[in-house]
């Protein structure tokens, strides 16, 4: 703060970020960090911000949503001179509004914020009527890195294999949480290139701001997944419901992590037979595919797939794998939740889901197997992977039938026939 | 140990008989020195040549020729000494004692050309065996490659064919699939083919009965390079001290110019006199006479146009004959060692860069199928391209294996020339063959 004008700065540089715990990236960033610090200030405030460019090329930063003289707009060319690398320019203007606005660069648009030069820059009212008991801000983006690759590559227009939140890929989110009965608000924009709808489980909320400003109580709308577009913020409010609860995109491939999209499609191929053939020359081959994708979520734990390279479907819950990536978060509402004083204190105790701990469910409230022990019985002869089963005598292993009974050399009961288990090959 | 002219005889077993050292021969994985000793004693074109000659069954023998193995006692020696080309033997030596009895079975006169049609007979011979022998080799690893390559094929066809029964794929994409593979088939049917040409020219040469033909098996890969090549100034100055018709023609310039010196003193020289007047005393030369012939006639050794010819147009025509075959032979050497020197280049490079690189592509594309971003069928088909790099790799071993093969017939029967004593190196007025040839081991260095 200079003379009742809060200054921030902010350098725009390459640098090197972690998407997730086993993938970096060179990225370009505010502040050695994509996305760029939250500029923080209150409706009335005067601000400077100074930008100074270590980019290798011009730069311009263009304060999205902000309502300020043409020339502090930030657009190269057109607002200002494009920035110089080594060079730092100085924005200047009086906060007319509040809300959820957003910086991002405005010069070689395509590059610098397909490598990541974007941010939030939240405007406070000077009073708020309700109390917010947790705000939380998601910036959502797509990306494309080549597999085993660490650039992205800004070229790529619509045919990406990263999806963020705050730049980071799932099982690389940080988890939201708050306690049973206290007001949240999410804070979403959004300055990247596709259509995305998030989605909170176990609630309904009312979107109550838009980059425009706040939405009147009567015109809010209430739902449980809400839809930007590049260019928008959207602010949604509800009150927290005890659980631990997924927010994701929606789109079907955004909670997930590359894949390839020219792969065969193998669902329903029997490779029995095929894949010996295929290990005598590639011994670590393994048949995939042909019944979903779920195996994966196994094959990842031992796999090793191209260096630097996010499993497609990875993280882990208290009841097994999770099987997400990308745009994918788990919002915990427990009673223990800590407070946190700053937001950097918030990120530096809690990185993973496992970090808070996991929803304790009161007892006749989790989705369990109605059989007794995991015994399920054959309906008509048939096993639980569809093949017909085959009752053995636990003995004479010659002895085989269709349906239960005794083995006649014996008399022991036939025991259905243990299915072949699947060996994995290193 | 003794040493019998030049080949150390281990106290091995002589066989009896031909037929008996063929099969020893055959009884174990051939190399290719067996299969040359098996064409010299064999081949019907080889035995017209000594039937011609007067060369029989204990001559051979004398050669040591029906010992098993003959040249490989060479190569025992040859390998303890610096420098040593381990693959090749010295036929030459096997030239220089077999020709010893034709001494005596052939007139004078006909002695030196009966020498030159045993070495040259001997010596393509040894080289279209050894080449042939060679390109078996290639043949076999090949099919070998293309078997394994329609293995991926035959597993990638069965993949795409059971996706069709699934409905995952179109009539379109599974067609392209089958052709795909069907195309694989027909390239082990090809290989299949080369194969047995290969095989059966290999049995030509070495004059093989259908039985013998039928169960032998060679070494099954091609050796690999071995640590230097012989330079181009160590093979010229083998073939120029070892090619029996250069030495001929050098004879026969000496012998010429003797000629004239008489013909200046009046004294005419009988007509039957030409080499046999000029008998040396026995014990001294110990000089070895042997290379291919050229096609042309050496007037030297007919009469009629000796006769017809003055003295000194034949000199004239002598010298031109000498220069032009020293011209061919620099030529034949200098290019069959540029192709040494490439085949060399390629296949080090296939060794030693390409296939690890192929390697590499199999293993990160194995990692990418792992995380489902690439799928089987590319997998696969990195599989083939680094059997086909493998596939490349023999080809040039076996361009260089051929090359060198052909270096040793270009230069004589010995890529390096035996160390001569200083007084006995070639040189027009001295040098005369004697009545027996005998070879000296000069210590470790001899090749």
């Amino acid at each position: 703060m200079e003379n009742r004008v809060k200054v921030f700065e902010l350098i725009v540089e390459p640098c090197k970020h972690e998407m997730a715990p086993g993938m970096v990236i060179n990225a370009w960033c505010y502040n050695g960090q994509t996305p760029g610090p939250t500029i923080e200030a209150v409706e009335g405030d005067r601000v400077r911000i100074l930008v100074e460019n270590k980019l290798p090329e011009p730069t311009a930063v263009h304060w999205h949503g902000v309502l300020l003289p043409s020339g502090m707009d930030g657009v190269g060319g057109l607002s200002q001179r494009h920035i110089p690398p080594g060079d730092t320019f100085a924005y200047e203007f009086t906060l007319k509004q509040y809300g959820t606005q957003m910086y991002h660069s405005h010069g070689d648009e395509m590059v610098q914020m397909g490598l990541g030069t974007m941010g939030f820059f939240i405007i406070h009212p000077k009073k708020r009527e309700k109390k917010i008991d947790r705000d939380y801000a998601i910036m959502l983006n797509e990306w494309f890195v080549e597999p085993g690759a660490m650039t992205p590559n800004p070229n790529v227009m619509t045919d990406f294999n990263l999806f963020t939140f705050n730049s980071r890929a799932f099982p690389g989110t940080a988890p939201l949480a708050a306690r049973p009965g206290e007001r949240v608000r999410l804070r979403f924009g959004h300055v990247g290139q596709d259509f995305h709808a998030i989605h909170l489980h176990g609630h309904t909320f009312k979107t109550v701001a838009t980059d425009g400003g706040d939405i009147p109580e009567s015109a809010q709308w209430p739902e449980t997944t809400v839809a930007l577009g590049p260019g928008q913020t959207r602010d949604v409010e509800f009150i927290a419901t005890e659980g631990d609860w997924a927010l994701h995109c929606h789109l079907r491939h955004h909670p997930m992590n590359a894949m390839g999209h020219e792969v065969p499609l193998m669902l329903g191929v029997n490779q029995e037979g095929v894949e010996d053939q295929i290990q005598s020359q590639l011994p670590g081959y393994m048949a995939m595919g042909e019944k979903g994708m779920h195996e994966h979520t196994e094959h990842a734990k031992h796999m090793k797939g191209p260096e630097n390279t996010l499993p497609m479907m990875a993280g882990g819950g208290p009841f097994g794998p999770i099987g997400m990536g990308g745009m994918f978060t788990v919002f915990k509402v427990h009673e223990d939740i800590p407070r946190f004083a700053t937001a950097e204190d918030y990120s530096k105790r809690v990185q993973a889901p496992e970090d808070l701990g996991w929803y304790k469910n009161p007892p006749g409230t989790v989705a369990e197997s109605i059989y007794k022990e995991g015994k399920i019985p054959s309906k008509e002869g048939v096993g639980p992977s569809g093949k017909p089963v085959v009752y053995v005598c636990p003995m004479h292993s010659d002895v085989r039938s269709n349906k239960p009974g005794v083995c006649p050399k014996c008399g022991m009961t036939l025991e259905p026939q243990r299915e072949k288990k699947e060996m994995h090959h290193h | 140990m003794s040493t019998r002219a030049g080949i150390e005889v281990s106290g091995e077993r002589e066989p009896k008989d031909l037929a008996q050292a063929i099969r020893e021969l055959l009884s174990a994985d051939l190399s290719a020195d067996a299969s040359v000793q098996i064409a010299l004693i064999n081949n019907p074109e080889i035995k017209a040549l000594y039937a011609e000659l007067d060369v029989v069954q204990s001559d051979l023998i004398q050669a040591g020729l029906l010992k098993n193995p003959v040249f490989e006692a060479k190569l025992r020696k040859a390998s303890e000494s610096k420098g040593s080309n381990t693959e090749f033997s010295a036929v030459q030596d096997f030239i220089s004692i077999l020709t010893v009895p034709l001494r005596k079975k052939v007139g004078a006169r006909q002695f030196e050309q009966a020498k030159l049609r045993v070495a040259d007979g001997v010596l393509k011979l040894a080289g279209e065996t050894r080449s042939a022998y060679y390109s078996l080799q290639a043949t076999e690893q090949t099919l070998s490659m293309r078997e394994t390559i329609l293995e991926a094929s035959k597993a990638a066809a069965e993949l795409a064919e059971r996706q069709y029964k699934a409905g995952n794929i179109s009539a379109l994409v599974h067609a392209s699939e089958q052709a795909m593979f069907q195309e694989a088939e027909l390239d082990v049917v090809r290989a299949g083919e080369e194969e047995v040409k290969a095989r059966e020219s290999l049995n030509q040469l070495m004059g093989l009965t259908a039985d013998e033909a039928a169960n032998w098996k060679i070494k099954p890969e091609l050796p690999s390079l071995p640590a230097e090549d012989p330079s181009l100034k160590t093979l010229e100055d083998a073939a120029f001290a070892q090619r029996l018709d250069l030495a001929a023609a050098r004879m026969e310039q000496d012998i010429l110019s003797r000629r004239l010196t008489l013909a200046k003193l009046g004294v005419i020289p009988d007509a039957s006199i030409g080499y046999s007047s000029e008998k040396k005393p026995e014990g001294a030369g110990n000089e070895k006479f042997t290379g291919p012939i050229l096609e042309a006639q050496i007037p030297l050794f007919d009469r009629g146009q000796a006769q017809r010819m003055g003295v000194k147009a034949q000199i004239k025509a002598s010298e031109h004959r000498l220069a032009a075959l020293e011209l061919a032979i620099r030529t034949e050497l200098k290019t069959a060692h540029k192709r040494l020197v490439s085949s060399r280049q390629i296949a080090e490079r296939y060794e030693a860069v390409l296939i690890p690189l192929h390697e590499t592509i199999v293993k990160e594309t194995q990692l990418h199928y792992n995380f489902m971003l690439k799928g089987v069928y590319e997998l696969l088909l990195a599989k083939q391209k680094e059997v086909n790099a493998r596939r490349d790799h023999i080809e040039a071993l076996k361009d260089y294996w051929v090359a060198l093969s052909d270096l040793e017939r270009i230069a004589g029967g010995r890529l390096i020339a035996s160390s001569l004593p200083r007084d006995q190196a070639p040189e027009p007025q001295k040098q005369m063959p004697g009545p027996e040839h005998e070879h000296h081991h000069h210590g470790g260095d001899h090749q």
